[in-house]
């Protein structure tokens, strides 16, 4: 069987998270859940526009894929906007956490994969309600745009199959 | 120990004079190892005993492997903490902490201000003197003073007292208690779980809760407590 060859892309992992999903699942039972759901969607897309694309649901949480790092930042704070405000006209019921890296990844059909893609995963996993944590590539990546100011160091965190500590920062607010 | 100590178990200790060096920070990185960390007042060094550190500028760095790490760093030094898994204590009067765990006790006693994050470990906090900022997967979150107060977590419960600055705690499920040492503004969530919280007497707050709506006072108000509880109840009252 011959394998197909793929090249790897590079760009900007994001995941989102809605924190207190399942306790409000638990409350509100499933169709009240699956209505929060398909509100973070549309909010989430009509947040980024055309400047990325949501690659798939997984669970209570979105994966996007941005081409363009600066896209994709801008677009998180547009997303963290638009909850916000939601939330303040009592429209959306929880809160939304992300993580951010960047990297390079493999497409495989409309799906990425790539060890980046576990990085990101596991960064979201440690921000708190309405925060984007983001590594320090991300950083490192914004050091001409000076958008890294924005940021403020968290410290480091080990994800397996990584050797190094990978260096958190959360977007200040 | 003093700083010119004799070598324990056949090895000296590393030493950093933070005088020499203006060594600030030290980092502190492990995979899966208990870390303490005594700050002392009459010590000028770092001392890392059997650990490999490198300093770079005003900080010091120490990657361990070890399962144990322990560390005496003078009063005021900022803290920066990565573990997996591991019990996390920091004894005495230090700067900034920065504490990143999987799993894990944290412990602090007196940080100028702190950022914690774990998935699945008690924080305990006996003093912030600024922001205290900490987010908790399953572990109860305990602070017994601080300045302003962020605290989330998933399924713990929150315990916040003397809080001397603004507070914001979110919790899906578990119960949030809060104790204000002054008016100062203050805003509550859980998805299931009782809130209390409690004002110094005189305060007047602008109190906006969805049991009770919101609640005016008259004239000026101090500051606006908002509280939001799923399926909990919310009480909040003045001592």
């Amino acid at each position: 069987m011959s394998v197909p060859e793929r090249a790897a892309r590079c760009g900007a992992i994001l995941f989102t998270d809605l924190v207190g999903f399942t306790a409000y699942t638990d409350m509100h039972g499933d169709l009240a859940a699956v209505d929060v759901l398909d509100r973070q969607s549309s909010l989430v897309a009509a947040a980024i526009g055309g400047g990325g694309r949501i690659v798939k649901e997984l669970g209570d949480g979105l994966m996007l894929w941005f081409d363009e790092l600066d896209t994709g930042l801008s677009s998180t704070q547009a997303i963290l906007e638009s909850v916000a405000e939601a939330r303040d006209a009592a429209d959306f019921p929880l809160s939304v956490r992300m993580g951010m890296h960047v990297g390079d990844v493999i497409e495989r059909g409309d799906d990425i994969v790539g060890h980046a893609v576990n990085i990101a995963a596991r960064v979201a996993d440690l921000a708190g309600p309405g925060e984007l944590l983001v590594t320090d590539e991300v950083l490192r990546s914004l050091d001409d745009s000076g958008n890294a100011a924005a940021f403020r160091p968290v410290g480091p965190t080990r994800v397996k199959g990584v050797a190094e500590p990978i260096w958190l920062h959360r977007l200040a607010t | 120990m003093t700083d010119d100590a004799p070598a324990r178990f056949g090895y000296r200790p590393i030493m950093v004079p933070t005088s020499e060096t203006a060594v600030s920070t030290v980092r502190v990185t492990t995979e899966s190892a208990a870390v303490h960390v005594t700050a002392d007042a009459d010590l000028h060094t770092v001392v890392a005993e059997r650990l490999p550190m490198v300093v770079d500028q005003s900080t010091a760095t120490i990657d361990s492997t070890s399962t144990s790490v322990d560390l005496r760093v003078p009063e005021g030094m900022d803290l920066v903490i990565g573990t997996s898994s591991g019990r996390v204590q920091i004894t005495g009067s230090v700067g900034s902490v920065a504490v990143v765990t999987t799993s894990g006790k944290v412990e602090i006693d007196d940080a100028a201000s702190l950022d914690v994050r774990t998935n699945s470990g008690r924080v305990i906090v006996a003093n912030s003197r600024g922001e205290a900022r900490v987010i908790s997967g399953s572990g109860k979150v305990e602070i017994d003073h601080c300045g302003a107060a962020d605290v989330t977590t998933t399924s713990g419960r929150i315990v916040l007292r003397d809080v001397a600055g603004t507070a914001r705690a979110h919790c899906a499920s578990g119960k949030v208690d809060i104790t204000m040492a002054g008016a100062h503004d203050v805003g509550a969530e859980t998805v299931s779980g009782r809130i209390s919280i409690s004002l110094p007497e005189g305060t007047r707050a602008l109190i906006d809760t969805l049991s009770a709506g919101t609640v005016a006072v008259a004239g000026e108000h101090d500051c606006v407590v908002t509280a939001r509880s799923g399926s909990g109840k919310v009480d909040v009252s003045t001592r």
